[in-house]
C-alpha cells in the first residue's frame, strides 16, 4: 500500500439530534441522537478508489457528504493531505472546493432544470472564476463534453436536461465534477438510477477519465460493482465500517459475518448457480441511541457473549485487512 | 398444461403526443406450477403487459387486440363485473411494485388484507377475513400480532411481506410479481426471494415475475422471456438462454451484469451502447438495430422474423441469431 494518503479520517462522527415533542422529553432526560456515522477512521489513498458499500440507512451517504464538508461533523477530523479541514472557515473552505467534488446518485434531481447544458457544466468554472470570455467557457466545457462522450458537443450544449436520456444526464454530472480537474472525487451511487445496459458506459468513462482525477470515494449499495470499480473495498454498517480490505481479498477472503451475509445475499446471474437460503435474521437495526455493542450483534448467527458487552474495534488482521469482530482477534 | 396463453396481444396508451404502443405483439404462456421471468429495462413495457394480464391497466391504456386465455376460458372478452368476481385476486393477482408505497398509511395493515377478500369473496364474514389475513401474515412470517399495526410501523422487508399476503388473500393459482425486491437491500432481497420460492412449492402456484434485474430472475424462474421495446425478443427454458443467448439484446443484458464471482477485476464493463426507442415512433425494422453490432441492412428494414425456433425450449425473433449453440 502506498503510504500517500490523500484524505485521512479519524474518529469521525456525525449524530443527527431527533426533536422529541414536550410530553417525552419531559418525562426522559437522555437525549436521542440517530448516529449516522460513528467514529471511523480510514485513509484513501494517492491515486486509489475506495469503495464503500453498505445498506440504506447504514450512512454511506452521510460519510460521503462530510468527507467534502457539504455536512458538518459532529467530532473528529478529515485531513485532505495535510490539511485538517474541520476547522476551516467558509472562505478557507471555499479555496479548497475546486480540489474536492461530487457526483450525486439522481440525475433526475441533481441538474437544474433551467439551465443548459453549458450552463450546468460551466457552472463549477464560473463559481471559482476560471473563465477568462464567453468563448473560453465554450471550448472548455465543449473539451469536456468530448470527454464523456456526448459529440458533437454543440448537439448536446445548448440543450436543457428533459431533453436527455438518464444515462446522458449522468454523464453531464459526471462532467460537471470533473471539470475542474478535482483531485478527489466523491461519487454517490453514481449508476444505481441507470439501467444497467447503460451503467458500463459511465462506469468506462469514470474509468478512462482518471488522467483528470485518480481519487475516488465510490459509494454503492452494490458489491458486484465495486468489486471491478474499486481498488479497496470499506463495508459499512450502522455507522461503523465492518471490513476493509482489497477488492479481491473482500470478496475471496471475507472475514466479517456481516460481509459474507452480504456476499451470500448477493444474487449471481447464472440460474446454473442458485444460492442456498441466506444465513441471516431479521433487518437492519435501528441507528438511534444504539447500544454499545457491536452493531451487527442482533442479527449474527456466531455472536459469542462478549460481542454483546463490547464494540469490536476496527485491527488490522495482516496485509492492511482491517476487521472489527471480536470473532478473529480475540 | 399452460394456465396462462396470452397471443398477439396489444396494449395502446392514447397520450396527447400520440398513441404509445407499450405492448406491441406479445404472446405468452406460463406453464402451471412454473416460474417464469420477464426481463427488460425501464420503458420497455413489462409492467403494462403484467397489468394488462389482471385488466388493470390505467384509463388511458387499452388492450387493443389479443387473446387471454387463463386455464382453457377465455378472459379476455368478461365483462369488468364477471373479472373482478372470478377472475382478479381469486385466480390471478398481483405483488405491486413499490411495497413502500403500495399500502395505505392510514388503515391497518390486517384490514387491508381483510379488505381484498371482502372484495372478491362476499361470503366471509368480517371475523373470518380477520383470521385469514392473520394467517396469511404467519405465511409470510410476520407475527400476526403485527397485523393490527399500522403500514409506518413495518420496516421494508416487512411491507413488502404483507403486500405478498394480500396476493395471496383469495388463494389464486397465478400470481404476478412486479418487481418484487426491488429497492430492498440484498439481504432483505435474498430472504424475500427464498420467502417467494417457499410460497409457491407450498401453494402450488403458478408465478410470473417482473424485473430489470437479470440475477433476480436467475434465481427465481425457470423460463425466462426478454422483452425489448414492446415486444418479446427471446424466450425460454432460464439455463439455456442463459448458456446461449441468441438474441444480441440478451446477450448485451446477460453480459452487462458484473457479478461477484469473478476471479479476476475488470478493467472494463460491458454496455450496449444508445438507449431505447421512444414508443410513440419505434424504429420500422427491429426495434434493437440502432443498438446492435450485427445488425445489417434487413434489420432495418424488415421487422425481426416471428419467433423462431432454436430448440424445443427456447425461441428468438432476431434477423441474425448469435448461433454458436452449446
Amino acid at each position: 500500500m502506498s503510504e500517500n494518503p490523500i484524505i485521512r479520517v479519524r474518529e469521525l462522527r456525525k449524530l443527527f439530534p431527533i426533536r422529541r415533542g414536550l410530553v417525552s422529553s419531559l418525562f426522559t432526560k437522555e437525549d436521542l441522537n440517530l448516529h449516522a456515522v460513528d467514529k471511523v477512521t480510514f485513509d484513501i489513498n494517492q491515486d486509489e478508489v475506495l469503495g464503500l458499500v453498505g445498506e440504506s440507512g447504514c450512512g454511506k451517504t452521510t460519510l460521503g457528504r462530510l468527507l467534502i464538508r457539504l455536512i458538518e461533523p459532529t467530532s473528529g477530523e478529515i485531513y485532505f493531505r495535510d490539511t485538517n479541514i474541520v476547522p476551516l472557515s467558509t472562505s478557507e473552505m471555499k479555496l479548497l472546493r475546486p480540489k474536492m467534488q461530487i457526483i450525486f446518485q439522481d440525475p433526475y434531481e441533481s441538474l437544474n432544470p433551467r439551465m443548459t447544458v453549458l450552463d450546468l457544466v460551466a457552472e463549477p468554472l464560473e463559481v471559482n472564476h476560471l473563465i477568462d470570455s464567453e468563448a473560453d467557457k465554450e471550448e472548455k466545457v465543449a473539451e469536456i463534453l468530448e470527454s464523456v462522450r456526448l459529440t458533437p458537443p454543440e448537439d448536446f450544449m445548448f440543450r436543457y436536461p428533459h431533453e436527455l436520456s438518464g444515462g446522458q444526464r449522468q454523464r453531464i454530472a459526471v462532467a460537471r465534477a470533473l471539470i475542474i480537474h478535482p483531485d478527489f472525487v466523491v461519487a454517490d451511487e453514481p449508476v444505481s438510477m441507470l439501467d444497467t445496459s447503460t451503467r458500463g458506459e459511465i462506469l468506462n468513462l469514470m474509468m478512462e477519465l482518471k488522467q483528470l482525477t485518480r481519487s475516488y470515494l465510490f459509494i454503492t449499495h452494490e458489491l458486484a460493482v465495486a468489486r471491478h470499480f474499486c481498488d479497496r473495498i470499506a463495508i459499512m454498517y450502522l455507522g461503523r465500517i465492518m471490513e476493509m480490505a482489497t477488492s479481491d481479498e473482500i470478496v475471496k477472503n471475507p472475514v466479517h459475518p456481516y460481509t459474507r451475509a452480504l456476499l451470500e445475499a448477493t444474487p449471481v446471474p447464472n440460474p446454473a448457480a442458485r444460492k442456498e437460503k441466506v444465513n441471516i435474521t431479521g433487518e437492519v437495526t435501528s441507528p438511534i441511541n444504539p447500544p454499545r455493542r457491536c452493531r451487527f450483534y442482533s442479527r449474527c448467527l456466531v455472536a459469542k457473549d462478549i460481542c454483546s458487552k463490547l464494540e469490536p474495534e476496527l485491527v488490522d488482521i495482516g496485509g492492511g485487512h482491517m476487521v472489527a469482530c471480536h470473532l478473529n482477534h480475540t | 398444461m399452460n394456465i396462462l396463453e396470452v397471443s398477439d396481444l396489444r396494449v395502446y396508451y392514447h397520450t396527447l403526443k400520440g398513441v404509445v404502443k407499450a405492448v406491441d405483439g406479445v404472446d405468452f404462456t406460463v406453464e402451471e406450477g412454473s416460474s417464469v421471468g420477464l426481463a427488460g429495462e425501464s420503458g420497455c413495457g413489462k409492467t403494462t403487459l403484467g397489468l394488462s394480464f389482471l385488466k388493470l391497466l390505467p384509463s388511458n391504456g387499452a388492450i387493443e387486440s389479443g387473446a387471454l386465455v387463463f386455464k382453457g376460458d377465455d378472459i379476455y372478452t368478461l365483462d369488468e363485473k364477471d373479472f373482478r368476481e372470478n377472475v382478479r385476486w381469486n385466480q390471478i393477482s398481483m405483488i405491486f411494485q413499490g411495497a413502500m408505497n403500495a399500502l395505505n398509511p392510514v388503515f391497518k395493515v390486517e384490514d387491508q388484507i381483510a379488505e381484498a377478500i371482502k372484495l372478491h369473496d362476499k361470503n366471509k364474514k368480517k371475523k373470518e377475513r380477520i383470521e385469514i389475513a392473520r394467517d396469511l401474515l404467519k405465511r409470510v412470517e410476520i407475527d400476526p400480532a403485527m397485523g393490527s399495526h399500522y403500514p409506518h410501523e413495518f420496516s421494508g422487508g416487512m411491507r413488502q411481506r404483507a403486500m405478498i399476503a394480500m396476493a395471496l388473500a383469495c388463494n389464486p393459482q397465478l400470481v404476478i410479481a412486479d418487481e418484487p425486491t426491488t429497492a430492498l437491500d440484498v439481504i432483505v432481497q435474498k430472504q424475500l426471494m427464498d420467502l417467494l420460492r417457499g410460497l409457491k412449492e407450498d401453494m402450488n402456484l403458478s408465478l410470473i415475475v417482473i424485473s430489470h434485474d437479470i440475477s433476480v430472475l436467475a434465481e427465481l424462474c425457470d423460463y425466462l422471456n426478454i422483452m425489448y421495446a414492446g415486444r418479446i425478443v427471446e424466450g425460454g427454458e432460464i439455463n439455456e438462454i442463459f448458456r446461449s443467448p441468441q438474441h444480441h439484446y440478451t446477450h448485451g443484458l446477460i453480459s452487462t451484469f458484473p457479478t461477484v464471482e469473478d476471479e479476476e477485476r475488470k478493467n472494463t464493463f460491458e454496455f450496449i451502447p444508445g438507449a431505447p426507442p421512444n414508443l410513440l415512433d419505434p424504429p420500422q425494422g427491429c426495434r434493437f438495430y440502432p443498438r446492435c453490432q450485427a445488425a445489417t441492412e434487413i434489420c432495418r428494414q424488415e421487422p425481426p422474423p416471428e419467433m423462431r425456433r432454436v430448440s424445443d425450449n427456447h425461441h428468438v425473433a432476431c434477423h441474425h441469431p448469435r448461433g454458436d449453440l452449446v
